[in-house]
């Protein structure tokens, strides 16, 4: 089913009718100018790519993007907690919400960190949450929590900005809601959690996938753009070396590589993007690094399976948005549940990221289904499965001007501070051939702004 | 039972290195059965640094030798106060019951175990296997094949292939164990031990001496899943990647007043 047959997308049609496509020319080269690019390491070459984008957006009402905002401020708010519970006292543990072994067992959890209290207990100062829109039954579904360092803010923020400046008429006959001021509200948190000194945004440098998007952060927050080099600890405290050969106390740090990478003294020591000993000043409690270290055990694919509870535990609430329907290999019903459909459901290997260790177990041939079914046997704490989602198409615009249509998901971001804010807008990520599920950027897949509508009145 | 201690840390490295970055966990733990007085630090006899705690409750000092320099020395000493090595902490048991980075079960410890039929109590399945893996492997002070698989194979390994083979038995036996790094008596370098959970307590099995430890004098420094969680000295520096780390020193038990 395609989502961009629904009334919703009338308006936009309309408008679209009436462009020449000698402008949609235009808009593809000035977003060439920006250099928007993904960045890929595959089998140790660097590939500088660019980010496919297409000019359809996806169209969100704003009854929907209201109920959605709710949902994830929920979802939010109980993983902020989890996390302040499983590095803390460990209540949800002891009370048996989930069995400890899925916590103990899983490289992600961090225990040389457990009881290391954070700056105003929050701990997802940055989420990104993968939904998809079900075509049965029109519900959201959540695929995927992103709690460690999510990217992808960029690419829809630059893309509205030109799309204005070329397409201004969609902005006069459409309310879309505005989205220019996720920088500041970036920045507004990093003020937030501070413990004294200025806020860097920490990059591993332009190698990185989302280079591109760390550098537009700091330009547009007022930021400064760091690498590991540029910064050090002296004491207890981490400090920045400014250009006039000082130093300047750094209070908050959004740090955009992940923990392995942090530090080399404590974590991984071949790393050479980290800042050595920046572990121990955040244990002394002297510096905010956004997102938490340790975060990776919220978002672990084990762990999603209890979300729900979690809501339930921590909040005494039901959940507003759902999980896809997901089964545990480590429990033994589930297990069955797996092994004999294989066939309908989507395995995936909570070890992995990004699109990869993803697999339909309707595209394997019977060796490779015995294989599966061997591994999830072995390691079952290893595998989770859920069912495959219908979910919508929105459709794309071809170089022959065309539509066609492409799976499409939503990155969704929020902002934690004093309260949690939802952007109006996210990522809305497509597949790069028609039949395929799979959006991830790694994966080829491109990418959409997404529209939220204002309130009619 | 009171000792006293005192130990050299001493980093050397063939060319020097510079803006060195080092963590280091040698500060006695503090808990239940070991408490801690007079301590004194020194790092390079007067250079400045700082003192943290990890989530383990590891304690360790942390600084910077900005300029160039071959070797990093440091040195402490104190009292201590033992009592006898059974106890309980705040941590998880749980905790020390999974699979961890450097310890998980294989193939090769299952035909191991296959060769003995264990007893039924928590207590006794620990001390049989301390026994064993005593009596069936050599302690080497230097290996080129790390890691348990060359440990059972070849039937010789360091201090920490003992306790992490332990470990990784008692886990499969459901019995949580946590390695612990520190001191003995009459040795001069640290020795590794594991604490087995049973019966709401953690009890200390040695399986290099192959005894469950009561009163002897065990100095634990840190502790953690295995190795990974308690290394001594973890540091990063500009400079060639080669460098040795010796640590010399006593216990010494006080005269009883």
């Amino acid at each position: 089913m395609i989502e961009s047959h629904s009334p919703l997308y009338d308006a936009f049609k309309s408008v679209l009718n009436t462009i020449d496509t000698q402008r949609v020319q235009e808009l593809l080269a000035y977003m060439n100018t920006e250099a928007i690019n993904f960045n890929l390491f595959k089998n140790n070459a660097f590939i500088e790519r660019k980010f496919p984008f297409d000019i359809i957006p996806r169209i969100v009402s704003h009854q929907e993007f209201t109920y959605l905002e709710k949902g994830i401020q929920q979802r939010i708010y109980a993983l902020n907690l989890f996390l302040e519970d499983i590095y803390g006292a460990q209540k949800i543990l002891k009370d048996g919400i989930i069995p400890s072994e899925f916590v103990f067992a899983s490289k992600a959890y961090l225990p040389a960190f457990a009881n290391t209290p954070v700056s105003k207990n929050i701990r997802v100062h940055i989420s990104g949450i993968d939904l998809v829109k079900n075509s049965v039954g029109d519900g959201w579904v959540v695929l995927e929590d992103n709690l460690r360092v999510p990217s992808g803010v960029s690419y829809p923020l630059s893309l509205r900005i030109l799309t204005r400046k070329v397409f201004p008429e969609f902005f006069e006959k459409l309310p879309i809601q505005s989205v220019h001021d996720y920088p500041k509200r970036l920045e507004a948190a990093m003020d937030y959690v501070n413990t004294g000194g200025i806020n860097v945004i920490l990059t591993p440098g332009r190698y990185n996938s989302a280079f591109y998007e760390h550098s537009y952060l700091a330009k547009q927050s007022g930021t400064v753009l760091a690498t590991g080099d540029d910064l050090f600890v002296e004491k207890d405290k981490v400090y920045l070396k400014t250009y006039l050969g000082k130093k300047a106390r750094v209070g908050a740090i959004y740090r955009r590589l992940d923990d392995d990478a942090l530090d080399p003294v404590e974590f991984n020591a071949d790393s050479l993007i980290g800042v050595p000993n920046i572990t121990q000043a955040y244990r002394a409690g002297n510096i905010a690094l956004m997102n938490s270290i340790g975060n990776g055990i919220a978002d672990d694919k084990g762990i999603y399976y209890f979300v729900p509870a979690m809501i339930r535990y921590y909040m005494n609430e039901e959940p507003i948005l759902q999980n896809a329907p997901t089964y545990l290999a480590f429990f033994e019903k589930d297990r069955n549940h797996i092994l004999q459909n294989l066939r309908t459901l989507v395995i995936k290997d909570v070890a992995e990221a990004g699109g990869y260790g993803v697999v339909f177990g309707s595209k394997l041939s019977k060796n490779e289904r015995e294989a599966l079914k061997d591994a999830i046997i072995k390691e079952p704490r290893r595998f989770i499965a859920q069912e495959v989602i219908e979910f919508y198409d929105i459709e794309c615009l071809t170089n022959e001007g065309t539509l066609s249509p492409r799976k499409a998901d939503l990155r969704m971001f929020s902002i934690f501070s004093d309260d949690i804010f939802i952007w109006p807008c996210g990522l809305t990520r497509y597949a790069m051939d028609p039949s395929s599920y799979i959006v991830n950027s790694s994966q080829g897949g491109g990418f959409k702004d997404t529209w939220v509508l204002k309130e009619s009145k | 039972m009171k000792v006293n201690f005192s130990y050299d840390f001493t980093l050397t490295f063939p060319e020097s290195v510079r803006d060195h970055r080092y963590c280091l966990r040698i500060v006695p733990y503090e808990n239940a059965i070991q408490t801690c007085s007079n301590l004194d630090i020194r790092v390079n006899t007067n250079a400045a640094f700082e003192q943290g705690t990890d989530g383990f409750a590891n304690r360790f000092v942390y600084g910077t030798i900005a300029k160039p320099h071959k070797s990093l020395s440091a040195h402490i000493e104190g009292e201590l106060e033992l009592l006898p090595y059974v106890y309980c902490d705040e941590e998880p048991p749980a905790l020390y019951n999974a699979p961890s980075p450097l310890v998980s079960f294989c193939a090769l410890m299952q035909a191991f175990l296959d060769e003995t039929t264990l007893p039924v109590s928590a207590f006794r399945k620990a001390f049989m296997l301390t026994q064993k893996i005593r009596d069936s492997f050599t302690l080497i002070e230097s290996t080129k094949a790390e890691g348990l698989e060359s440990f059972l194979l070849y039937k010789e390994g360091l201090r920490n292939d003992f306790s992490h083979l332990l470990i990784a038995l008692l886990r499969h036996v459901n019995i949580p164990a946590r390695l612990c790094h520190g001191f003995i008596e009459g040795e001069n370098k640290t020795h590794t031990w594991v604490e087995a959970w049973m019966d709401g307590d953690w009890r200390g099995f040695d399986p290099i001496k192959g005894i469950v430890i009561h009163d002897e004098p065990y100095v634990k420094l840190a502790h953690g899943r295995d190795f990974s969680d308690c290394a001594i000295y973890k540091g990063s520096y500009i400079g060639k990647r080669q460098h040795i780390l010796k640590i010399t020193g006593q216990i010494g038990r006080e005269e009883q007043q």
